[in-house]
């Protein structure tokens, strides 16, 4: 049944490479490479570097808002164009905001969890050699930077980066100089590469399961890095389309969205959000499914309601396809149709609310090992439950009327799709890094970066909510005209100043990342005693994944800490027959 | 390779500890002193005080879950790092289906109470209602303007043929004996004018791009939208002048897209009227 996966993994296999690997050149193990981990880290590193940029550009907003008006010498120096006279000028700003957005949102967050944990997880903690497609793996990866080359380019061409937001609303979007269309061409190819690895993530965790491992017993992080993939399948041609029709208003003369020519700006809207909200979970899922996993590894108890985790996350995967209207409360929708978009949008709300209690149920009674991946973990959690519960007042279309396209969203979309995504992203990396690079982090650097980050954005992001309810517009570039703002200038100097340290607090995990990546010390088959395939491999696995024959799955992921276990074991891995478990040892290293 | 001891990990649980417990102290506290500071502004809008007292609701029951789980989460991580061993527990129905249940019954009453309120902020004036009034607002790059049907409650046809920026800049066409008393205020000259105690509609357009609008005092906000006409309906309470803002990013001017409304009481309401019946948009 669920079995046959192992020989399809061994025929797919025996027909490109075999795990008997030829010594290869640099440039097609490194750089055209078809192993999937090779092809994770290469996402993983490049959507980092993305981050940097997209984090820099929201540092000169920061510089921009909690200053307006103030010159800055040094960064004229620096940066002539875009700060015109010292100050910054508004069409830079406006660039720097659509950037930030599609950077963080495009470039980092979903090619980081979607291309990067997603290639290295999926075949490792299902037993598989390799991805299902291992070519069309590669290919994948290699749009993502002609990607990042046409959305970079349009900062160089006349007229700069496009000013319209991420989002691109036309007609506005139709005005925007030659940047726009590049924009659109980058995303339109962002989107092919996320469609190539979707379907070789889903056809990987469908075909090339090992032997034992059914569906009920897949690791959390495969479960979300699945469920993401297909609704990337589905949310992903929306943006395409709209996409391709934008191009053609703006470079074939056609009108689909401008009223001038008969379209309809809506329309765009609909096609966007249809696929923009469903995107928020692509962002999201993976890491609640990386949080769970980690979670349950450092507290050392089994994820509380495992049943509930995958329901919550196939609940939360369907509905999101429908409470795309909750983007466009304030857009003229009908009453009736809004009302619908509320119930839906609430509703998702019972799924989220489901895996928070679930992970505090996780944490309670455990046995936490406070390592840097535990710590990202639990900040997560914290983070998810504060940015999830002002949703509920922007969900109620009543309350959003007011709160509506404020920096209330804008600090409700941080806390959840922002940081927590980024936390979960952090989690990771520490928890795998290990695995990936066959060495350690630092961990007390690791927990400085915890530390800073975690009070630099509750600094920046939780105040963003109190600028929303004195009633400050998103994406302007001053606040200083309006009187009804009051006092906004102390809440906008702490934002900026806490984003600083954010952003500083960044250099620490980059200096430990890069400088543990080649001095940590060496890692171990199995240093957290995880129970999952991955850590039966060596540190890093070789091509082929598995040293010998893969794996063979004989019980659910979370068994930590059960009561049968011998004295001194607190875990029982995945690959250990029961017959082992008495003599296995610690981390089964017996039973290998 | 991972060697912490024991006392180590007290520590580090500790230090998680405190700053869970730092961001609920501190959450709570400055959400309380920012309703002294940055909190709504004065609502003088008789139509939207169900959306105020509907956010209070919202606040105060997100704040009482927000104190519950951070403590929770606060607490489970202090004795995660003192317990001898953790506890095999993994599953109970009982409890999963409780707080599956609990939370879809709360968010359940939040949709209805919600659903009223929506719907009775789009629901337009009565015919029969005695004080009603009718503006057209239009945004553009980057100000807004307004029409109005001036004494006789008649707006009169507009025609691309007849728009001059200078005096007729919402085309209204002469020939037309309804668009003779007809008003046009430049609101990048001076405020959009609105009476106090009556339901106004206002009838949103857009010459070029998408623009918002929103008026914080009055708790609207509504998007004009090229080629569509959206409706709001609001009953300004207290006379004053209040800004407008634009809520749609609509392009580099976006942040300066500033407007006022001036809400006039009833009596200046129709001497202004009579008194700049037939403007069409001469400079003033």
């Amino acid at each position: 049944m669920a079995h046959g996966g192992t020989q399809a993994a061994l025929a797919g296999h025996a027909t490109h490479a075999g795990h008997h690997h030829e010594p290869q050149s640099f440039w097609r193990r490194y750089i055209f490479s078809t192993d999937h981990k090779i092809i994770a880290i290469q996402y993983l590193l490049t959507s980092l570097v993305m981050a940097a940029v997209g984090g820099f550009l929201a540092m000169l907003m920061r510089v921009q808002l909690g200053w307006p008006g103030r010159q800055w010498p040094l960064l004229e120096a620096l940066m002539p164009n875009a700060f015109k006279g010292g100050r910054m000028d508004p069409d830079f700003y406006y660039g720097a905001v659509t950037m930030h957005g599609t950077i963080m949102v495009f470039f980092f967050l979903t090619t980081a969890l979607s291309g990067g944990f997603a290639n290295f997880l999926i075949p490792l903690q299902i037993g598989a050699r390799d991805m299902a497609f291992p070519v069309l793996n590669m290919i994948s990866y290699w749009l993502f930077p002609v990607a990042i080359v046409f959305a970079l380019a349009s900062f160089f061409v006349q007229g700069g980066a496009p000013g319209s937001g991420w989002t691109a609303y036309p007609p506005l979007s139709d005005r925007e100089p030659l940047g726009q269309t590049l924009w659109l061409i980058s995303v339109f190819i962002l989107m092919l590469a996320f469609l190539a690895g979707g379907i070789n993530y889903i056809t990987t965790t469908l075909n090339l399961r090992t032997k034992g491992m059914s569906m009920s017993r897949l690791p959390l992080t495969v479960w979300t890095l699945f469920v993401t993939a297909l609704v990337g399948l589905f949310a992903f041609p929306a943006l395409m389309a709209a996409a391709l029709m934008l191009i053609f208003d703006r470079v074939g003369g056609t009108h689909f969205f401008d009223p001038a020519g008969g379209g309809d700006p809506i329309l765009w809207q609909h096609l966007f959000w249809f696929f923009g909200h469903p995107e928020v979970y692509i962002v999201i899922l993976p890491a609640m499914g990386i949080v769970s996993e980690v979670l349950a590894t450092h507290a050392r108890k089994p994820v509380f309601g495992y049943r509930y985790m995958v329901g919550s996350t196939l609940a939360i995967a369907g509905l999101s396809f429908i409470v795309w209207g909750h983007h466009m409360f304030a857009s003229g929708m009908s009453p009736t149709l809004g009302s619908m978009f509320m119930a839906t949008t609430l509703a998702i709300a019972i799924p989220s609310a489901v895996k928070t209690f679930n992970w505090l149920a996780t944490i309670y009674r455990s046995k936490m090992r406070f390592t840097t991946a535990a710590l990202y973990a639990v900040g997560f959690v914290s983070l998810f439950i504060t940015g999830g519960l002002t949703g509920i007042i922007l969900g109620n279309p009543s309350t959003d009327l007011y709160f509506h396209d404020t920096y209330f969203v804008v600090g409700h979309f941080h806390f959840i799709m922002g940081a927590a995504a980024l936390f979960g992203v952090f989690a990771g990396l520490y928890h795998w890094f290990p695995k990936m690079f066959g060495r350690m982090m630092n961990e007390r650097l690791g927990k400085i970066h915890f530390w800073l980050t975690f009070l630099g954005i509750y600094g920046t992001f939780f105040p963003m909510h109190f600028l929303g309810t004195a009633g400050m517009p998103r994406r302007i570039y001053s606040w200083e005209a309006y009187q009804f703002l009051g006092d906004v200038a102390t809440l906008n100097h702490i934002i900026s100043i806490s984003a600083f340290v954010l952003g500083a607090a960044q250099l620490i995990f980059a200096f430990n990342l890069f400088y543990s990546m080649f001095r940590g010390p060496k890692a171990e088959r199995n240093p957290w005693q995880a129970n999952t395939l991955e850590w039966w491999a060596p540190s890093p696995p070789p091509h082929g994944n598995w040293d010998e024959a893969e794996p063979v799955v004989y019980r659910w992921p979370y068994e930590y800490s059960p009561k049968y276990a011998p004295e001194g074991v607190d875990h029982i891995p995945q690959w250990l027959p029961e017959p082992a478990v008495a003599t296995a040892g610690r981390d089964g290293a017996g039973a290998r | 390779m991972h060697q912490v001891t024991e006392r180590e990990n007290r520590r580090a649980g500790a230090v998680v500890t405190l700053l869970i417990g730092l961001v609920l102290v501190a959450g709570v506290a400055s959400t309380v002193y920012a309703t002294k500071r940055w909190w709504l502004p004065p609502l003088v809008s008789a139509t939207a005080a169900p959306i105020d007292r509907m956010f209070n609701l919202l606040m105060v029951s997100i704040g009482i879950v927000f104190v519950l789980t951070q403590g929770a989460l606060a607490w489970f991580v202090w004795k995660a790092a003192r317990n001898p061993r953790a506890l095999y527990w993994h599953e109970n129905k009982r409890l999963e289906s409780t707080w599956t249940v609990a939370t879809a019954v709360i968010l359940t009453a939040f949709i209805v109470m919600g659903y009223q309120i929506w719907l009775s902020v789009h629901t337009p004036p009565a015919a029969a209602a005695e004080k009603t009034a009718v503006v057209e607002v239009w945004g553009q790059q980057f100000y807004w303007t307004a029409r109005y049907p001036g004494p006789d409650g008649q707006f009169g046809k507009t025609d691309p043929q007849y728009v001059d920026f200078k005096s007729n800049p919402f085309g209204i066409d002469p020939n037309d004996p309804a668009g003779q008393d007809d008003i046009v205020v430049d609101g990048s000259k001076g405020p959009i004018v609105m009476p106090a105690g009556y339901k106004v509609t206002v009838q949103l357009h857009s010459r070029d791009v998408i623009h918002s609008f929103f008026v914080p005092q009055l708790r609207v906000k509504l998007d004009a939208v090229p080629g569509q006409v959206n409706e709001l309906y609001v009953e300004p309470t207290e006379p004053g002048t209040y800004e407008i803002a634009c809520a749609e990013l609509c392009g580099v001017g976006h942040f300066a897209m500033r407007g006022e409304i001036q809400v006039l009481p009833e009596s200046e309401w129709q001497s202004w009227l009579a008194e700049h019946a037939g403007e069409h948009g001469a400079a003033q």
